[in-house]
């Protein structure tokens, strides 16, 4: 039972890298639902994925000249702190609450972002403030859910901070590997990693999220921009059926 | 050092330190932990070289630097 989870995280790596995401969202329902892994073994094996996937992507994307390490750096302070903070205030907060209010920002964050085009920077000065706001969100909702937080950091870059898409995603990818790495610590310290299988989902992760910074790189802007509204119509939607708990999610 | 050769750094790691991991599971699953806290310390030792050979690195940076490397310390012993 390792060709299996490999497999998952090569595809959820592949998407990930392509949009900025880590693929924990993809990874850690699919280990679950697929292949009937409890959740207390897929959320930590999902945040090694997430790290590999963001250190596949990584690599690819700072010979291409997209991503801003810098700003990675400084925008990772803010969301590893969420993180850690998440990961510790999380399981006081009812997780059907956590999964409603993700859904809602991704909705109001997801209509933001298809207002302006791909291809050139957002108008107006930078927004240091509100940029950062949503960056400790997504780090808050990454340490809470077991996700690598990209979904939020695509949107504040872009948005707030004035970047053109294929650079915030590109530099989404860096922080996700802080952050990815920092909540995957956390598994760790409480004895709850099964590094077997997170062995696996490390090897398809990094290898997927090679390729998707690879095919991401030289893919339109404008395509881009509609692969990542599928993804964050897909989380938007996962979050609420589950949030709501419909009966037939289950 | 230019990102070329910073980004084949990052590769290179990666597939070393999966390759590492993929040798514990086979062959000595005793090991399979400490190269999963090596694998997660990867990120930051990366990013850390990767600032240090920047030429435009600034105070902010370094300072937000220092606060990733403590946040992570704080995730793994607290």
């Amino acid at each position: 039972m390792i060709l299996e989870p490999l497999a998952l995280a090569l595809v959820a790596g592949f998407f990930g890298s392509l949009v900025g995401l880590g693929g924990g969202i993809v990874i850690v329902p699919a280990l679950a639902l697929v292949l009937g892994f409890p959740m207390t073994t897929a959320i930590p094996a999902g945040q090694v994925a997430v790290v590999a996937t963001a250190l596949g992507g990584t690599g690819r994307y700072l010979r291409e000249g997209h991503g801003d390490i810098m700003l990675a750096v400084r925008a990772a302070s803010v969301t590893v702190l969420g993180a850690v903070v998440g990961a510790r205030v999380g399981v006081l907060i009812p997780e059907r609450v956590l999964e409603l209010g993700f859904a809602a920002v991704i909705f109001v964050v997801g209509v933001n972002m298809f207002r302006q085009k791909a291809d050139v920077p957002v108008d107006g000065p930078p927004r240091v403030a509100h940029a950062g706001g949503l960056l400790l969100l997504g780090g808050l909702l990454a340490g809470m859910l077991g996700v690598g937080g990209g979904i939020l950091n695509v949107p504040a870059i872009r948005l707030w901070l004035k970047r053109t898409l294929p650079a915030a995603v590109a530099t989404s990818s860096m922080i996700v590997a802080f952050t990815g790495s920092a909540g995957a610590a956390v598994y760790v310290g409480a004895g709850l990693m099964d590094w077997r299988l997170a062995t696996a989902c490390i090897t398809g992760a990094f290898v997927g999220g090679n390729l998707g910074a690879r095919v991401g790189s030289r893919l339109k802007r404008s395509t881009l921009q509609w692969v990542f509204l599928v993804v964050i119509l897909y989380v938007g939607v996962e979050m609420t059926v589950r949030g709501l708990d419909l009966p037939w999610w289950r | 050092m230019n990102f070329a050769t910073l980004s084949r750094v990052w590769t290179g790691t990666g597939i070393v330190i999966v390759a590492g991991m993929w040798v514990a599971v086979l062959w000595a699953p005793a090991w399979l932990d400490r190269l999963g806290w090596v694998f997660l310390a990867t990120p930051i030792a990366l990013a850390t070289l990767t600032v240090w050979r920047h030429t435009e690195r600034d105070r902010l940076t370094m300072l937000c630097l220092g606060l990733l490397i403590l946040l992570f310390l704080i995730a793994w012993y607290v």
